[in-house]
């Protein structure tokens, strides 16, 4: 029994071992191809990590477009601050796993000034978003990083790591990976789909509006994060082709009872752009949608 | 509770160890571990249903004791219909009650009658088809004087709700598994690492080819005519592998499971796709199931002892009964009567037990005969598969009439998911006449060895499916 069992953890770590290697190498080769924070599609952690930032933006699709298709240099350029962008797109990440990226840039001793929270409806109100395994698929295997995980308290957490390592044996999403070519986003939507659009929100909120007390907990723990580091809170609501999203007032509303002060604390933008020319679909901006959203409702507000 | 869930990934150390260093000292504490922890494990799916298990073994345990206290015939007949009629009283009830009802239905409909009975909402007990075989079994084998009652009832209750093999089978036989329950164990090293091997090869099966599988056969047949006729042969294929990795890699993983308890259970699949006609398939396919059938249905219906027409009657009563055994549903049913088919010509010609042995033996490879064989019965497999996998009979003759369609269409090619089942095909091959792939003769370099199980923990790893799925035959 005592030889059975030995050779079974043996086995077991040899195991493990090889798979962490394995994974560790490939990041290892991906990291190397010049990604910068505008070339990237939903990863955080693949560029090269400055001393300090003006602004850190956290969100979801809707903050990660103002970084892509080169819209990063174009937004620094307007604000003439330096950002760094950690919002994930494609339904990776949760305001959960937001603020562990937000605490593990803190922990790397990397100084920012401000922090602008775009909190789009479904990051706040609903709770799929902090259940997805795929958060970390498209980040280079780091061991600080994992291990800093491994002791961090979020749902599904062991599934999340676990991809997160096999994840790095993907040749198409991963071995393959290459710097997005920084091509502006010009594509102009039509009209609004409004069968797309029902569809969309069934995607957006598959159990309703199941995370607003969850997230307002969250909420409270990134504002205190923020004040003991001494960074600036901002909240933004995006915009939207359509106005205002499911669930809206609930989240304002939530806000409001949360001490989060209008047009001090928080901006609620999600009428403010209605010209279809700025949007590629029904909710993200295209670059001059971006250029414009910053310089006519942002510039002036979070500088 | 599933095999390929993190819940097991904990729940089966732990009642490994505590099973071997605190309960295996005396053994009716060992039996009423096993007992309790298998009904931790099918209670985890949903608890309600445990009363039903229970209930079933309380029945076909005291009927056992009655029957061996009693030699009056009629006495004795009524306490086996009793057990038989509860047994398949729950059965019938969970499983084809919305069947009967709607085919009555509408069989009244069509001549103009109007009933005014609807469905029900009924949930199926996960593995009722299984352990209500099993009991059954045990019950109709004291009958027949082949089995003497066991007095223990905890060893009863650990015997129809063993854990490895209670949502999915092999559906055991009392006279083996029974008295397995009344020995006591020693540790033993080569069963156990035989038991690992098994649960790593079903593993592999399961997660790998069989979930990679499900990816483009629930792509191809929900929507077949999208697809050009390569595509849909290939999704029956795909279908074909898709189920013998599901099922013969949850048997493998229970069969294995329970050699880690020092329990030997029966084997289930023998290579079946290797069979070179249709009768050497069904004696490799579900072995327990066929066999079960055999000895429980076909002997006591006159078997082959009959005329030519018993033959063919009793033939075809099986495979359809076995088909009904699947599910509620219509396409099992042709899925059976297409399979006795199959059978018919071997049987007319006295050629059903022609491939006793196993396939090319004590030769590398087959030789052309063989192979045109072993493709032909494969084809036919796969045919009757399209049944078995549709939702319903129209949707399995649109699926064979798309086939026969020169549309232009899309087409699939699923190169990886070929790579590995390749690999499980030579692998099978290899070790054809063993019980399942992993087993390694002493001749072969233990480096052999070690590099398979290597690329296959990876491949596990790195290309199986860890998002929970069913095992598909939980739902027969």
């Amino acid at each position: 029994m005592k030889i059975f069992l030995k050779k079974i953890i043996i086995y077991s770590l040899i195991v493990i071992l090889f798979f962490h290697l394995g994974s560790y190498i490939l990041s290892f080769s991906v990291k190397s191809r010049n990604f910068d924070n505008s070339n990237l599609k939903n990863s955080v952690n693949l560029f090269e990590k400055k001393k300090e930032y003006d602004l850190l933006f956290m969100g979801i699709s809707h903050a990660r477009v103002y970084s892509r298709g080169g819209n990063h240099a174009e937004i620094e350029r307007i604000l003439d601050a330096s950002v760094l962008n950690i919002s994930k797109g494609n339904a990776m990440c949760g305001l959960e796993d937001q603020i562990y990226y937000f605490n593990y840039v803190i922990e790397n001793n990397i100084k920012i000034k401000k922090v602008v929270l775009v909190l789009s409806p479904t990051l706040f109100l609903t709770n799929h978003l902090n259940y997805a395994t795929n958060t970390f698929n498209d980040e280079p295997l780091e061991l600080s990083f994992y291990f800093n995980y491994y002791f961090y308290d979020a749902p599904n957490k062991h599934k999340r790591l676990f991809n997160y390592v096999k994840s790095k044996y993907n040749p198409k999403e991963w071995i393959k990976k290459q710097p997005l070519v920084k091509k502006k986003k010009t594509k102009i939507i039509d009209s609004i789909n409004q069968d797309k659009l029902n569809d969309l929100f069934k995607l957006y909120y598959p159990n309703k509006f199941d995370g607003v007390e969850s997230n307002k907990q969250r909420l409270f723990r990134l504002r205190n994060i923020c004040r003991e580091n001494d960074i600036k809170l901002q909240i933004i609501i995006p915009s939207a082709l359509f106005g205002a999203w499911p669930g809206h007032d609930l989240l304002v509303n939530s806000l409001n009872e949360m001490g989060f002060a209008k047009s001090v604390d928080y901006y609620d933008f999600s009428r403010s752009i209605m010209d279809k020319k700025y949007y590629y679909d029904e909710h993200h901006l295209n670059s001059e949608g971006v250029e414009y959203f910053f310089t006519n409702f942002l510039e002036t507000r979070i500088k | 509770m599933l095999f390929n869930s993190i819940e097991y990934l904990v729940f089966s150390p732990i009642v490994f160890l505590l099973y071997w260093f605190v309960f295996n000292k005396h053994l009716k504490f060992r039996n009423l571990f096993l007992l309790i922890v298998s009904y931790v494990f099918y209670g985890w799916w949903d608890w309600r249903f445990l009363a039903l298990i229970a209930f079933s073994s309380l029945i076909d345990y005291n009927i056992g004791l009655l029957l061996e206290k009693t030699d009056i015939q009629k006495k004795r007949k009524l306490l086996l219909y009793t057990s038989l009629l509860v047994n398949l009283g729950f059965l019938g009830y969970f499983k084809y009650y919305n069947f009967f009802i709607d085919n009555f239905k509408i069989a009244f409909e069509s001549i103009g009658i109007q009933m005014e009975v609807s469905s029900l909402q009924i949930i199926l007990p996960v593995g009722i088809s299984f352990y209500t075989f099993q009991t059954m079994s045990y019950t109709i084998d004291i009958y027949r004087k082949k089995l003497e009652p066991t007095k223990d009832a905890i060893q009863f209750f650990a015997y129809v709700s063993f854990f490895p093999q209670l949502v999915a089978g092999p559906i055991e036989r009392a006279k083996n598994l029974l008295p397995q329950f009344k020995e006591k164990k020693q540790f033993n090293y080569d069963l156990a690492t035989d038991g690992m091997r098994q649960i790593l090869w079903g593993l592999f099966k399961k997660m790998v080819i069989a979930d990679n599988c499900a990816v483009y056969v629930n792509q191809i047949f929900d929507a077949p005519q999208d697809y050009n006729a390569l595509t849909l042969i290939l999704g029956a294929v795909l279908f074909a592998f898709q189920i013998y990795g599901d099922f013969s890699g949850y048997s493998d993983i229970a069969i294995g499971t329970a050699k880690l308890f020092g329990f030997n259970l029966m084997q289930n699949f023998a290579t079946p796709y290797f069979s070179r006609d249709i009768a050497e398939f069904w004696r490799r396919w579900h072995i327990s199931l066929s066999t079960w059938f055999r000895d429980y249905l076909y002997i006591p219906l006159g078997g082959s002892k009959g005329g030519k027409w018993m033959k063919v009657r009793n033939t075809f009563i099986i495979f359809i009964v076995s088909g009904f055994w699947h599910g509620a549903n219509w396409t099992f049913i042709v899925w059976g009567f297409l399979n006795a088919l199959f059978f018919l010509p071997l049987l007319l010609t006295n050629k059903n037990r022609n491939h006793l042995d196993v396939v090319a033996a004590n030769r590398i490879f087959p030789s052309l005969k063989e192979v045109v064989q072993i493709s032909f019965t494969f084809m036919l497999t796969c045919f009757a598969w399209i049944f078995f996998r549709a939702k319903n009979f129209t949707s399995a003759t649109d699926y064979i009439s798309e086939i026969f369609s020169l549309e232009a269409a899309i087409a699939i090619k699923p190169i990886k998911i070929f790579c590995v089942i390749l690999f499980m095909v030579v692998l099978e091959w290899r070790n054809r006449d063993k019980t399942f792939a992993l087993q390694f003769s002493s001749s072969q370099p233990k480096v052999y060895s070690r590099v398979i199980y290597f690329i296959i923990v990876f491949t596990i790893l790195v290309y199986g499916k860890f998002e929970l799925t069913e095992f598909i035959y939980f739902d027969f």
